[in-house]
């Protein structure tokens, strides 16, 4: 194979761009990947003397400024990586920091100075502070209580006094803490705290009990409220919250929770009783539960860290107090699931907060035909709360009253329950949020609450994980489950864009724990997956499937693993690549195997291949799948907890199959039952209850239930333009098949009128969707020339062509369509040339594309029929028109109306 | 020197030297991928292609060459920043919408001769995939194999739509030349290309 020569390649017209505009986006690029960032030598005015430090947000100079002569410490803060920087919201954000900065005065906070932009980077100047961060004050050497107690208190009071003034610090940790060499500390980095820079913390992080040093992401999540992870905004209890973590570090040498270490015991300090109670208490997870302000828990510390000083005096022997060896301090786990009933759903499904729910569901103007909705919410949310309780119960008075039950099996059960409440927490929290968008989802949203029957099945509790074996993750572990917790409830919601988001924060997370717990990290990757294919990413969901999968399979999740086997093989056979369709069926295979054959597995499996099936044209196959997966399903009954609704999408699924079978009265008792089931559970309301009665419509209609299936549309019609407007395309959809309803009912005026003004809908709203509007045009062509105004359906027609002739090309079916209509319109208006040549064409292209045996090619051929019997060729005529009613007869049945039609016009032919 | 894949596997490896060096070897090919085919938003679609890159599991990259696999994830991002913009009822279909179709004006390009402004505004007013394919073509001096694993279809394929492509940029040419002298100096450039279009078939074929 012989090459283009060099010499021939430079002459090809590569364009040149802008230097200056490559330049900057080489800057800019780099300096985003690698955080490159050149020293300035001037900044807004300040000279830069040199590098003082680097950090996350960015780097600090020693600065000198000019018009005073003195000595500034000036940080550079690092655009955001990945965030749109658009000018207006650096401006707004720069806006707001310096406002907030500008306002405080506090001898314990550094004094900000100026703030700036340099570069289209923001800048801060501040008092530069001689001495060193907390932590490097702690590590310089061993310190006595009294010492660390003395630099707390004054960072308690820098803390109080930013709070006075309206100002939460959002990120203070020991690195954010100066102590001068006067001794006086000052807080630094009031504010600038940015949520996307919290990251898992590493063993090391951990084990050394210290904040991670300059990784090029800071903010550690060891210091983050339960709070803040649930996406709260930060506030004076997230700041006592991490105050506390500091001050345990401090102490402990250690982080809470984490398991001291040979390392971390060296420098600790023996922590009194009193000390340990006031951390203890500013580390609750409920803020709530901390101290009612930073104030008082200042005053805790000064109070009682007095009375311990003077009994320290009186032993006499301050440096008693360095010694080694930790002590361990009860630290504050999650809130335990007694035997107390009721009360362990306080905070989240009590008074108040149903309350707060009703109220939110109350502001919405409910139609009439949803008014029931928020007591069916409120019914829901009450029963589950209930049933929740009666299953703790049980599994309490199992172990401790009646003692048939082990403490390990008490644990799991407890942990299946903690997970169902954090589920209802995130649901009730959604539902506090409210939305008119949500209304119609609202329903379901309450049916997404996990299964309690899994918390009782002794068989199906395996799977429910152990506590990990380093306490320290905890914390984090529990974010995770939150996050997942939070964001099947935004599912069901509809959020879909704000879930793949969240996750999307998530992900590194959850791979970073995936060692440890597994099936949490499947989880939440295989809902990404989930996610990124709901918006139709597929490239994207595919790896994450693929992962997923893979974690699943370790943790031992047969289900969850088949379902992520399963979406990896449809995303694949979606995107083209059989072969590694078949491939994941393989492996979906084999956790089947491994499962069962009447596994939950199993009946994904079933499902998924069934769907394989179809796309690939084994109808029969496909059918079987569906029934095997519904057969399964139907077996489990209650105890696996399967939602209704699940059901209904197989039915619903099966119903599709069988409509393309042919097989319409099946077909039509699958979808109404999934239709019953969708209405009863989800609400009439819902998007996919009204998806299944779109579908239950159109299989009326096929068996000449018009009037039947035009109460579903308009039902729809109805709903759909309030819901989504009454130009949305789903509108038009469904009063376009009202209009061709009409149309067979002989109403042919009214269905003209109507689809006249869907035509002029959306030639305004989607002009480029020529295929959408020329199938409208073509109905329009229809009824006309059923209305015998064979002059007005000409153009109708002839548009229609141009535009398909155009978009799909003059060999595709619908093409083949509109020129039978064409012909039939010429035909009747006496242009028989013409007319043959678009009845040839038809034929042509039906034969081509839908082959001899369907109903559209018939119909050409009785086009063609009809001019020749015009011409006087009867017998040809005849002849043509016995083959199209065999065809339709073969394709549709002997007693379908099409076949009479069709013979009498046969019939009129022969006189 | 390095080789790509050894850059790569440094870079993950958390040595941010070599994927400094490794984003420099293609940063202008990666700019220029960009420039003519999305307005604004450009640093971060660079970006976005060469951190998905670094991120990318170590045996996608291994089994091809790292160019075509850079330029495969670019078009990703491309695809990605479309459908992320995509308004409209139809499905996104890049294999027949344009970037002049879907609203984009790259207007900063700067191109000194007349010709080439004509020539970078036909190619924005064909089929993405067929702008993509054309540009990787003549700016980057892909072949066969190479395009394929950027577009997923095998070689034949590439040869197919290389054809079509072209015949698609001549349309665009005639429709969008202001003077019959523009457009004929435009095509004489674009008969030295159409002329490498031919040998590289030939030398296919043989």
């Amino acid at each position: 194979m012989s090459t283009i020569d060099d010499d021939s390649l430079a002459e090809a017209p590569t364009p040149s761009f802008d230097a200056l505009d490559l330049q900057r986006t080489r800057g800019s690029v780099m300096g985003r990947l690698f955080g490159e960032v050149s020293t300035p030598v001037e900044v807004g005015g300040y000279e830069i003397v040199g590098l003082a430090g680097s950090g996350a947000m960015g780097r600090v100079y020693v600065a000198e400024d000019p018009r005073l002569g003195r000595k500034v410490a000036l940080k550079l803060i690092r655009p955001e990586p990945g965030r749109p920087r658009t000018e207006a919201m650096r401006r707004r954000r720069l806006g707001l920091e310096a406002r907030a900065l500008a306002r405080l005065s506090h001898p314990n906070i550094v004094e900000v100075l100026d703030v700036g932009e340099h570069d289209e980077q923001v800048y801060v100047v501040m008092e530069l502070v001689e001495g060193q961060d907390l932590r490097a004050w702690l590590q310089a050497r061993a310190r006595t209580l009294d010492e660390v107690l003395d630099v707390f208190i004054q960072a308690a009071a820098g803390l109080c006094g930013a709070h006075a003034q309206g100002v939460v610090h959002r990120d203070f940790k020991l690195d954010n803490v100066r102590v001068g060499l006067d001794g006086r500390v000052r807080l630094v980095d009031f504010g600038l705290a940015r949520s996307s820079e919290r990251r898992v913390p590493t063993e090391e992080d951990v084990a050394s009990g210290a904040a991670p040093q300059n990784t090029g992401i800071v903010g550690t999540p060891l210091y983050m409220a339960p709070e803040l992870a649930q996406g709260q905004p930060a506030d004076t209890f997230s700041d006592q919250y991490a105050f506390a973590v500091a001050l345990h570090v401090a102490v402990h040498r250690r982080f809470p929770r984490a398991a001291p270490t040979e390392s971390s015991g060296q420098d600790a300090l023996v922590v009194p009783r009193w000390l340990s109670k006031i951390i203890e208490r500013g580390l609750q997870q409920e803020p709530g539960a901390r101290f009612p302000s930073m104030d008082a828990m200042r005053r805790a510390l000064l109070r009682a860290g007095r009375g311990s000083r003077l009994r320290v005096v009186s032993v006499g022997a301050v440096a008693a107090l360095i010694v080694t060896g930790a002590v361990l301090v009860g630290a504050p786990g999650d809130p335990e699931v007694d035997c107390a009933g009721p009360a362990a759903l306080t905070g989240t499904w009590d008074d108040d907060r149903r309350a707060a729910v009703t109220e939110a569901l109350d502001r919405e103007a409910w139609s009439s035909g949803a008014a029931e909705t928020p007591a069916r919410v409120l019914e829901g949310l009450d029963r589950y709360a209930s049933e929740w309780s009666r299953v703790h119960r049980d599994n309490c008075e199992a172990t401790h009253v009646r003692a048939v039950q082990s403490p390990v099996l008490l644990d799991s059960r407890n942990a299946c329950l903690v997970d169902r409440r954090r589920h209802l927490a995130a649901l009730v929290d959604q539902l506090e949020a409210f939305e008119p968008a949500q209304r119609t989802r609202v329903r379901a949203m309450v049916m997404s609450l996990p299964a309690l029957a899994r918390c009782s099945d002794i068989d199906l509790l395996s799977s429910v994980e152990s506590p990990p074996p380093d306490p320290a993750l905890q914390p984090e572990l529990d974010v995770l489950a939150d996050v997942l917790a939070r964001s099947g409830a935004m599912h069901s919601a509809g959020r879909f864009k704000a879930v793949a988001e969240l996750l999307a924060a998530h992900l590194e997370r959850a791979r970073a724990i995936a060692s440890v717990h597994p099936t949490l990290a499947a989880r939440l990757i295989a809902r990404a997956a989930r996610m990124e294919q709901e918006l139709a990413r597929y490239a994207e969901a595919l790896p994450l499937y693929e992962e997923a999968f893979f974690l699943a399979q370790r943790a031992g999740e047969a289900t969850l693993a088949t379902r992520c086997a399963a979406g990896a093989m449809r995303l694949h056979e979606f995107l083209g690549s059989s072969g590694s369709a078949d491939a994941w069926h393989g492996h979906a295979r084999a956790m089947v195997e491994s499962a069962g054959s009447d596994s939950d597995a199993a009946m994904e499996l079933h499902w998924a291949v069934a769907w394989l099936s179809s796309r690939r044209g084994d109808l029969p196959g496909a059918i079987e799948g569906f029934r095997s997966a519904l057969t399964i399903l139907e077996g489990h009954g209650e105890t696996h907890g399967h939602r209704p609704d699940q059901r209904a999408r197989i039915l619903d699924d099966l119903a599709d199959t069988q409509t393309v079978a042919g097989d319409y009265d099946e077909a039509f008792a699958n979808a109404s039952a999934a239709y019953e089931i969708f209405n009863s559970t989800l609400g009439p309301q819902h998007p996919d209850a009204g998806i299944s009665r779109a579908n239950l419509a159109h299989l009326e209609a096929r068996r000449g239930n018009y009037e039947k299936s035009n109460e579903h549309l308009r039902f729809l019609i109805d709903l759909w333009s309030r819901e989504l407007g009454p130009e949305h395309d789903q509108v038009v959809s469904v009063r376009n098949g009202l209009a061709l309803n009409l149309g067979e009912l002989g109403k042919h005026r009214e269905a003209e009128a109507m689809l006249v003004e869907l035509v002029e809908i959306a030639e305004r709203n989607s002009p480029e969707d020529a295929v959408g509007l020329a199938l409208l045009l073509d109905n329009v062509a229809v009824m006309r020339l059923k209305l015998g105004r064979f002059e007005d359906a000409e153009p109708m027609s002839r548009r229609a062509l141009s535009l398909q002739r155009d978009s799909l090309g003059d060999e595709h079916r619908e093409t083949g369509r509109t020129h039978t209509h064409l012909a039939t319109i010429l035909q009747r208006q006496g242009k028989l040339d013409e007319a043959t040549e678009h009845a040839e064409r038809a034929l042509a292209i039906t034969l081509a594309s839908v082959g001899p045996g369907h109903v559209l090619t018939a119909q050409a051929r009785k086009s063609r029929a009809l001019i020749w019997a015009e011409q006087g060729r009867i017998d040809q005529a005849r002849a043509e028109m016995g083959v199209a009613i065999e065809v339709v007869r073969e394709a549709l049945g002997a007693e379908h109306e099409l076949v009479g039609k069709l013979q009498a016009e046969l019939d009129a032919m022969v006189r | 020197m390095s080789t790509d894949a050894e850059l790569l596997a440094a870079w993950r490896h958390g040595d941010r030297a070599a994927g400094n060096l490794l984003v420099e070897r293609y940063f202008v090919s990666v700019y220029r991928f960009f420039r003519n085919k999305v307005d604004g938003e450009l640093d971060d679609l660079v970006q976005a292609t060469f951190l998905r890159c670094s991120q990318a599991k170590e045996a996608i990259v291994e089994r091809g060459n790292f160019r075509a696999y850079l330029f495969a994830v670019a078009r990703n991002v491309l695809t990605d920043h479309y459908r992320s913009r995509h308004r409209g009822h139809e499905a996104l279909d890049l294999s027949r919408q344009s970037v002049a179709e879907l609203g984009a004006t790259p207007t900063a390009v700067l191109a000194q001769r007349q010709e080439q402004r004509l020539l970078l505004e036909a190619l924005r007013s064909i089929p993405l995939d067929e702008q993509v394919l054309l540009e990787l073509f003549y700016w980057e001096r892909m072949r066969g194999r190479e395009l394929g694993a950027v577009l997923g279809v095998p070689e034949g394929t590439v040869r197919t739509r290389l054809r079509s492509a072209r015949q698609s940029l001549e349309a665009a040419l005639h429709r969008l030349a202001r003077s019959p002298a523009q457009l004929q100096s435009t095509l004489d450039g674009l008969e030295r290309w159409s002329e490498q279009i031919r040998d590289y078939m030939a030398a296919d074929l043989s």
